[in-house]
């Protein structure tokens, strides 16, 4: 049985289980009752519990109503982790798509096959004007990229010659620059490139 | 017995704590630091009693100002709004008129007495209109219906403790969370939440008060962040 009156007031708890209509003992509710006639304090008090419990009861409802955790409302319970995730995403990839979406480094390639070699940016397309001086025009050529262990990377036709070739960006490394005669397979010239 | 009735609303007795009605959301669980003393501890039942009896106008009064709010919260938990200030003038008449019928033996027990008389109306209340309903031989919907939605400020004032609430609510355990459904929603008595669910009786109340804590504190900060608005719109 809930104490129904501390000094001169009403409890808290006696105040809640009345606001509920859960006070079974009829003494209790008569003395209750008996003291909100002329107690203004608790008057206030009840009304304040009154409006909490009604509240509660919409908030709790409404919750009720939550479909189970794995579906849409959980998702948009965890938008601010998204968002987090997003952000960091941005912070990874904008530099990346900054490289990408710079304009191209132009090389000319002078040097041969030695080991002072031509530095280029990484992850940035580069446009390469290999030297082709004493070479004849009509010769079908083609530039072909091959990492430092003779993989072949990659390989582009030379069809304007005084146009630069344009090779997609390369990650961190050492590369050969090769210059080949397509029609007799045979190379003419090699440039040493590095990558950093 | 002609009994002239004091000038009703607003004259009642007034308390330190004792606001005007305001429905301002208030934080609920902070306990107020110093409850005011009982207003009739020394209250001199027999006087006023005596002088009830004789009509005096001031007794009157006194004792409207004593009851008329307390006779009104009972009516309109039991009965709703409508009709509300008739049936406190009428139910304050029924008392004014027993006790000088002398039907108040023992001056000591006029808050039970009134309380009583109260009672008794209400069920008369609700009597009648059960009466009606059953006599109705007209369509329903002319049958007088008790007034008990809130008035737009009680619904806004309800509808933002709500969302507090919910937010707190989510914010609980699936445990604690059907703790206190099932005592607020569904009414269960805190033996039986208890019992189910393995729980003292210090680990249910201290749920409680976390719970109403955590909504005053919100309830706070949301007042102090509406408090900010205004100042910058002002």
């Amino acid at each position: 049985m809930p104490l129904v009156l501390e000094g001169s007031h009403l409890t808290d708890e006696v105040i809640e289980l009345y606001c509920l209509g859960l006070l079974e003992n009829e003494q209790e509710v008569a003395t209750v009752e008996e003291h909100l006639l002329y107690c203004g304090y608790c008057q206030d008090r009840l009304a304040k519990s009154q409006n909490y419990v009604d509240a509660f009861k919409d908030a709790a409802k409404q919750v009720a109503q939550d479909p189970p955790e794995s579906s849409g409302k959980s998702f948009l319970r965890a938008w601010p982790i998204a968002v987090v995730a997003a952000g960091l995403a941005l912070v990874v990839a904008v530099p990346q798509l900054q490289q990408l979406t710079r304009s191209p480094q132009t090389l000319a390639l002078e040097s041969y096959r030695s080991l002072e070699s031509i530095s280029a940016e990484a992850n940035r397309k580069l446009a390469l004007k290999p030297n082709l001086e004493g070479i004849d025009s009509q010769l079908p050529l083609e530039l072909q990229i091959v990492s430092a262990n003779g993989e072949k990377v990659a390989a582009y036709p030379l069809a304007n010659r005084t146009a630069a070739v344009l090779v997609q960006p390369l990650p961190v490394g050492r590369y050969w620059v090769r210059l080949l005669r397509t029609d007799a397979n045979t190379q003419l010239r090699e440039f040493a490139l590095e990558v950093r | 017995m002609i009994v002239s009735l004091p000038t009703p609303p607003n004259s009642r007795l007034k308390t330190d704590h004792q606001s005007e009605e305001t429905l301002q959301l208030r934080p609920i669980a902070v306990p107020d630091p110093s409850p005011p003393p009982d207003p009739l501890a020394e209250f001199d039942w027999h006087d006023l009693v005596q002088r009830v009896q004789a009509n005096e106008p001031a007794a009157l009064e006194t004792l409207y100002e004593l009851l008329s709010r307390g006779i009104r919260l009972l009516i309109v938990r039991q009965l709703g709004r409508q009709d509300m200030e008739d049936r406190v003038h009428d139910t304050f008449l029924t008392v004014v008129q027993a006790i000088q019928r002398g039907d108040l033996r023992e001056p000591d027990r006029l808050l039970a007495f009134a309380r009583t008389i109260v009672r008794r109306r209400i069920a008369v209340y609700i009597e009648s209109f059960a009466a009606k309903r059953r006599e109705a031989i007209i369509c329903e919907a002319t049958l007088p219906i008790a007034d008990d939605e809130p008035t737009p400020e009680e619904a806004a004032i309800r509808a933002e403790a709500s969302a507090i609430l919910e937010q707190v609510l989510r914010g609980m355990s699936r445990k604690d969370r059907e703790i206190l459904t099932r005592f607020y929603l569904l009414e269960q008595s805190p033996e039986r939440i208890c019992q189910e669910m393995d729980l003292t009786d210090n680990q249910f109340r201290l749920l409680k008060s976390r719970a109403k804590a955590r909504f005053a504190e919100e309830g706070r900060r949301k007042t102090a962040k509406n408090s900010i608005r205004k100042f910058f719109l002002r």
